[in-house]
């Protein structure tokens, strides 16, 4: 098995540069995510790594050897880099049968018979694909071309697989079933896995580590899922990694006042205790529409219910916090039973259960 | 992006696109800009005012106007005749309409050259049979039809043309989306409104796609001008030029008129086609494709049996009664004894085919040209269609320039430029070879062999290729085991595409055969002017023979293909 590493990589297409200086590390039999907005850069740090492309400057090493470095002029040819690659359109042969299709790579190793049957048969059964053997892509469904690809990069007991976006044409059932799956071959084979997305749901979901990229082609944070969405290190991570409310704060001797409150936030109370004071600087409180709770009594915040949504298990409030629009998570048989249903103009008590502080927003506002 | 890696100067990719070039400008390029230099320019300076002498000469003046003429005769009738037929067969109840849009087809297996030679055996004014057997029946003195003349070449050449339409309006009609008929019929509209309002805007794209098509063709085409039209004296722009480098034996005065007035079949071709890009832009965004809805069909009640016969009759009057008559004459003992058993023989057929240099060599000289031609540039096609679809290097705007070039060249200019090009002027001289007829062929088809093999290889994502990198092979296992098997249906089409036209080509070739280098398009030609009527349609039939075979194996090929996928 082995590890995959990216050091100071710089790609550039005629004028356009994708990234400058990218640096990434992929553990050894760890599920790595890149997490980032379509357009960033994913697909083509899965092409440089596949050697499809080839860095601008910088190194690509997988496992021991370095397969890319343009100072040296090395570039190792993509069927020396024993690396399985989903592709983000499947890429299945449609003129061969699924079998053929997922032998294709043992062929290639003039792997003997015998074996190769036996492997075949393995993969394909690993993939839940047994019975479907003799047709050809244009009979089978989205999601079972989705396994087909999965079946022929695993075939080959690559070190290596990069997974481009394999989930994102599939339906939501079918996603989570195949999100299960690959996450129990990665177990069971011990295979490192570098898998690309824009879904931070799958991205939590599935990943050992992530690092999340944002447009301009930077990694902004490197870490596990609970690190990533406990610790942002940025706004920009924070806004990405679900629906977020930056609301700005004034600080006055060292504590905040959010906008049309008459006193400052009060730390103590409540359930915020794990928030430290705003360190100097902060211009942002940042949460999410779940960490504000309405409530009657004991509450930190007051603002006017501008909007209500009810949707279901879930009421969406729109509350007008002196002018800023935030938005509030209920439970609505919760707020059933504490007759906590508030309407359109109300004034509302919230409690601040979890939060950040940030000294600028995110850039793009909110969620991806 | 390309699948070879950034390689050093000449790399695989290098030669490969170099090569690509190359081809298009000795074959297209050259040949080409020859035309056009030799029309404007003597002993290295433009020169305008021989070419305006040229042009105001009577009979180029003549042939420029007949052109224009028999072109615009033709696109009116066969735009009518291949819309009609095509509205009968999609939007209305006529019965066997599956059939009968198959048998609509048939026409274009009838070279229109030889469907010319037949309709003369009809009609011509002193031994046309249908002539003779109505002056007999009716003891006239006078013939009733004269086919030599602006009608005659209009008529037949329409015949044989108006699937160019039909093919193009059924398809319209077919894709288009039946809810916006149906709206308006919701909304009130009668049917006179609808098909007025509705139908014929959404199809006007298409029936002036055909119907530029057909203008195109006509302009350009030499055969049924040449077999109805010399008699009386009416020549269009390949016939004249055709007559004047004949009579003249290859002078460069004749050869430098003919290049002027293939200027401007190029030029008008050129328009032709701009028009039709246009016209197909605007009508991509009016039909709505998918959907195998079949939209209502128009009850035909009381007509429904009167135009089924109507239908039955024009495709026996059209496509049965030549091909009988070709057959029937080839078969007489003399031309002009009557079509009488005891005037039968199979010798002629035994004649030509075993015994008659002549005949032999060209049937010989077509199979083995149009062979060698389909598969030479099928091969050259799906080079150059990969360069310009996959490889996108630099300098791709000239690969696909000079790859759209050849679709705008008229097959007489084809000839011109190949005679100008390799007639010893760069040190090669292919003169009444069968050589300089392959490069013309070349030149003449390539434009479909871009066509289908770009098509094709347009269907090969890249990442399919760069899947199979990723699985262990090399760049040349990737290209056997995924490029050209996903590339060979259009690379089959291509073949099939070019063989079947160039073995009864004629424009191109008859001005380019020398003594032992005819075509069997050629052949039949020369026989007619020679007086030898019953061997042209001797020969004529056999031609017929080969391309029904031709047609019938396409046919299982590409089912045995659709079968075995
Ligand atoms: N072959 C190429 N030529 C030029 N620009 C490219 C090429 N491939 C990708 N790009 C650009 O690089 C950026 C990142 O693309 P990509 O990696 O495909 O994004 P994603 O993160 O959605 O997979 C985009 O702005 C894209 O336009
Ligand atoms: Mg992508």
């Amino acid at each position: 098995m082995a590890q995959v590493s990216l050091q100071q990589v710089a790609k550039t297409y005629d004028k356009h540069t994708v990234f400058s200086g990218l640096d990434l590390h992929v553990r050894d039999g760890e599920c790595f995510t890149l997490l980032g907005p379509s357009g960033c850069g994913k697909t083509v740090t899965l092409r440089l790594i596949a050697g499809f492309e080839q860095p601008t400057a910088g190194t690509v090493a997988i496992g021991p050897r370095t397969v890319s470095d343009p100072a040296r002029n090395l570039a190792e040819p993509p069927e020396a880099r024993r690396i399985g690659v989903v592709f983000q359109d499947y890429a299945v042969w449609p003129h061969r049968t699924v079998l053929e299709n997922v032998a294709y790579p043992l062929m290639i190793q003039n792997i003997p018979r015998p074996e190769l049957t036996e492997r075949v048969r393995l993969a394909i059964e690993q993939v839940n694909l047994t019975g479907l053997e003799a047709r050809l892509p244009g009979q089978l469904s989205g999601g079972q071309q989705q396994r087909v690809a999965l079946a022929r990069a695993l075939v080959s007991r690559p070190e290596v697989m990069l997974l481009d976006e394999p989930l994102c044409n599939l339906d939501a059932h079918l996603r989570e079933e195949m999100r299960f799956e690959i996450k129990e071959l990665q177990r069971t084979t011990g295979v490192t896995i570098l898998y690309v997305t824009h879904d931070q749901e799958i991205a939590l979901a599935i990943s050992d580590r992530l690092a999340v990229m944002d447009r301009a082609g930077n990694i902004r944070q490197t870490g596990t899922p609970e690190d990533i969405f406990e610790r942002p290190a940025d706004p920009f991570v924070f806004a990405f990694m679900g629906v977020a409310n930056f609301i700005p704060v004034a600080l006055e001797g060292g504590q905040a006042v959010l906008p049309g409150q008459d006193r400052p936030l009060d730390l103590d109370h409540g359930l915020a205790h794990t928030l430290s004071t705003p360190p100097p600087g902060t211009q942002f409180l940042a949460c999410r529409p779940s960490d504000l709770e309405p409530v009657r009594e004991s509450a930190q915040i007051f603002g006017r219910v501008r909007r209500k949504n009810l949707l279901g298990a879930e009421i969406d409030l729109r509350v007008d916090l002196g002018g800023t629009e935030v938005r509030v998570r209920q439970d609505t048989r919760q707020a059933l039973e504490q007759g906590l249903i508030f309407e359109e103009g109300d004034t509302c008590g919230l409690k601040l259960h979890a939060a950040h502080w940030f000294d600028h927003a995110a850039e793009n506002g909110g969620a991806a | 992006m390309s699948f070879l890696p950034d390689m050093r100067k000449w790399g695989a990719a290098e030669i490969v696109l170099a090569l690509s070039i190359l081809i298009l400008v000795v074959v297209v390029a050259v040949p080409v800009a020859l035309i056009f230099i030799t029309a404007f320019f003597v002993d290295g300076a433009f020169n305008l005012a021989d070419v305006t002498a040229i042009l105001t000469q009577r009979d180029t003046y003549e042939a420029l106007k007949n052109s224009i003429i028999i072109a615009f005769g033709v696109t009116v009738i066969s735009t009518i005749i291949g819309v009609f037929f095509a509205w009968l067969v999609s939007r209305t109840d006529l019965p066997f309409k599956g059939t009968m849009k198959v048998l609509f087809l048939l026409p274009f297996m009838l070279p229109s050259f030889i469907g010319a030679l037949a309709w003369k055996m009809l009609l011509s004014p002193r031994s046309g049979y249908i002539n003779k057997m109505l002056m007999g029946l009716f003891d006239l003195q006078d013939p009733v039809f004269d086919i030599y003349g602006y009608w005659g070449i209009i008529l037949v050449e329409s015949m044989y043309l108006f699937p160019f339409v039909f093919i193009q309006v059924c398809g319209a009609l077919e894709r288009m989306d039946p809810t916006l008929e149906e709206s308006a019929r919701i909304a009130g509209a009668g049917l006179t409104t609808i098909t007025r309002k509705i139908t014929i805007p959404l199809i006007m794209p298409s029936i002036l796609a055909g119907a530029l098509l057909i203008a195109l063709y006509s302009l350009a085409h030499f055969g049924v001008p040449a077999i109805l039209g010399t008699e009386a004296g009416i020549y269009n722009i390949p016939t004249k030029i055709y007559e004047k480098i004949h009579q003249s034996a290859g002078s460069f005065k004749a050869i430098r008129a003919g290049t002027v007035l293939a200027s401007l079949l190029v030029v008008s071709a050129a328009i032709i086609l701009y028009v039709q890009s246009l016209v197909l832009k605007s009508g991509r965004f009016q039909i709505i494709a998918g959907k195998s809805v079949r939209p209502v069909a128009l009850k035909l009640r009381g007509f429904k049996i009167p135009l089924l016969i109507f239908s039955a009759v024009y495709l026996l009057v059209t496509v049965i009664l030549p091909t009988v008559t070709i057959f029937l004459v080839g078969s007489l003992k003399t031309y002009g004894l009557s079509l009488d058993w005891a005037n039968m023989t199979l010798e002629n057929y035994e004649y030509i085919l075993f015994t008659w240099r002549l005949t032999r060599d060209a049937i010989f000289n077509s199979v083995y040209l149009a062979l060698s031609a389909a598969f030479v540039t099928m091969l050259a096609g799906v080079m150059i269609s990969y360069v310009i679809v996959k490889m996108k290097p630099r300098g791709k705007w000239l690969l696909e320039f000079l790859g759209v070039l050849p679709f705008s060249l008229p097959g007489t200019v084809i000839a011109l430029g190949v005679i100008l090009t390799w007639s010893g002027r760069f040190g090669v001289n292919l003169y009444n070879t069968a050589w300089i007829i392959f490069v013309a062929y070349i030149a003449r088809y390539m434009a479909f062999s871009l066509k289908s093999n770009s098509a094709a290889l347009e269907q090969v994502h890249d990442s399919l290729v760069e899947a199979s990198r990723a699985c262990g092979a090399t760049q040349w296992q990737a290209m056997r085991h995924v490029v050209i098997p996903l590339a060979r249906p259009g690379m089959v089409a291509a073949f099939f595409l070019i063989f079947l036209p160039a073995l009864r080509e004629l424009t191109t070739s008859v001005l380019l055969y020398g003594p032992t280098t005819r075509t069997i398009g050629v052949a039949i030609y020369t026989l007619n002017e020679d007086g030898e009527t019953v061997y042209a349609a001797a020969l004529a039939s056999i031609a017929l023979v080969i391309i029904v075979l031709g047609q019938i194996g396409i046919k299982k090929l590409t089912q045995a293909r659709a079968e075995g996928v």
